[in-house]
């Protein structure tokens, strides 16, 4: 996208993109928390990396009717929440968590998938405050969903 | 004279059965809430200190807010300010569940005078009943929120959404919660 004062030029193939609520299967054993969480995540990303002109959740309709919208729609297939006592108190990888995703991204008109894939991310607590939340595992599983879609997408 | 003494003594215990009548179906209605909250007035039910983790934008993340629950809509309140009016009418369904969370705050306390202390008290979870709700923005978003509130709380609101009309699911892989006697509203006729 590129800005020349208050003209914005989106040059994305699919300038808008909609995420929608990450559900988690039931052998996941994925709080429900994990989901949204993720979702809010992959919203915040695609908004933050200023490459889209629109991010709409599920349902919302994008401020120009007519610009060909992208989905990104995705299930959590594993998660483990690891141990925070044990991120903080061993480290170098004890008790990390981790997660897997199978995300799609789907032309909104057609239906058609236009990439598929299974993403897993890990998180060992790093700097976080006593070894940081296991919900810290989506944001970097967030990045490579950002990634993906700008391969994708843009 | 006589008879019209004895009609007003017959009025009189008229009246005082009323009052009974009426009392014993107030303390039978507040029965279920003895030991924890009480309604609000007629028809509600209220649940203090109820955590939302997360979803909902008007809400404050990781932190505790008040929920009154009427026979149309779900109010959510921090201090004296509502921050989200929910009428039933946009929520799809609600999953029951377990939670948990962790005793940070709990720890950290700890830590102040023992590491292994606060390493064990990172061990122990705050197990709660967890509610989350699907619901319809007014932007027509769709929107998940999370929320957790101590036991047996959870069957409660349950109870009273699928007396409301809500669709109600119990999470899968999670125990259930237990149900409290909470009356909910009267429920729909196609019920």
């Amino acid at each position: 996208m590129m800005t020349f004062g208050a003209l914005t030029l989106c040059a994305a193939k699919y300038p808008v993109v909609e995420v929608d609520q990450f559900d988690a299967k039931a052998e996941a054993k994925a709080p429900p928390e994990i989901g949204v969480k993720l979702t809010e995540d992959v919203m915040k990303k695609l908004t933050e990396s200023k490459n889209y002109a629109g991010i709409l959740r599920s349902g919302e309709k994008p401020a120009d009717s007519e610009a060909k919208i992208a989905k990104i729609a995705g299930t959590i297939t594993a998660f483990d929440a690891g141990s925070r006592a044990m991120r903080y108190a061993v480290g170098f990888g004890a008790g990390k968590s981790k997660i897997t995703v199978h995300v799609q991204f789907i032309d909104a008109a057609s239906g058609k998938v236009l990439l598929e894939s299974d993403i897993e991310n890990k998180f060992s607590g790093g700097l976080s405050v006593v070894g940081g939340d296991a919900a810290q595992v989506t944001d970097g599983l967030a990045k490579k969903i950002l990634a993906l879609a700008n391969k994708t997408l843009l | 004279m006589i008879d019209m003494a004895r009609g007003m003594r017959s009025g009189h215990n008229r009246a005082l059965v009323t009052l009974a009548v009426g009392a014993v179906l107030l303390l039978a209605g507040a029965g279920p809430f003895a030991e924890g909250e009480d309604p609000v007035g007629a028809g509600g039910l209220e649940i203090k200190g109820v955590f939302h983790v997360i979803g909902a934008p008007e809400l404050p993340r990781g932190k505790k807010c008040d929920l009154a629950l009427s026979d149309k809509e779900a109010v959510f309140t921090t201090g004296a300010k509502v921050r989200l009016r929910l009428p039933f009418t946009s929520i799809q369904r609600a999953i029951v569940g377990t939670g948990s969370r962790d005793r940070l705050g709990a720890a950290l306390a700890v830590g102040m005078i023992s590491w292994a202390g606060e390493v064990t008290a990172l061990t122990q979870k705050k197990h709660a009943d967890s509610v989350s709700i699907d619901y319809t923005a007014p932007s027509g978003a769709n929107i998940r929120m999370v929320l957790q509130m101590d036991r047996p709380f959870g069957g409660a609101c349950a109870e009273w959404l699928k007396r409301a009309g809500v669709k109600v699911e119990q999470a899968e892989t999670k125990q259930e919660p237990a149900v409290t006697g909470a009356t909910g509203p009267a429920p729909k006729p196609d019920q």
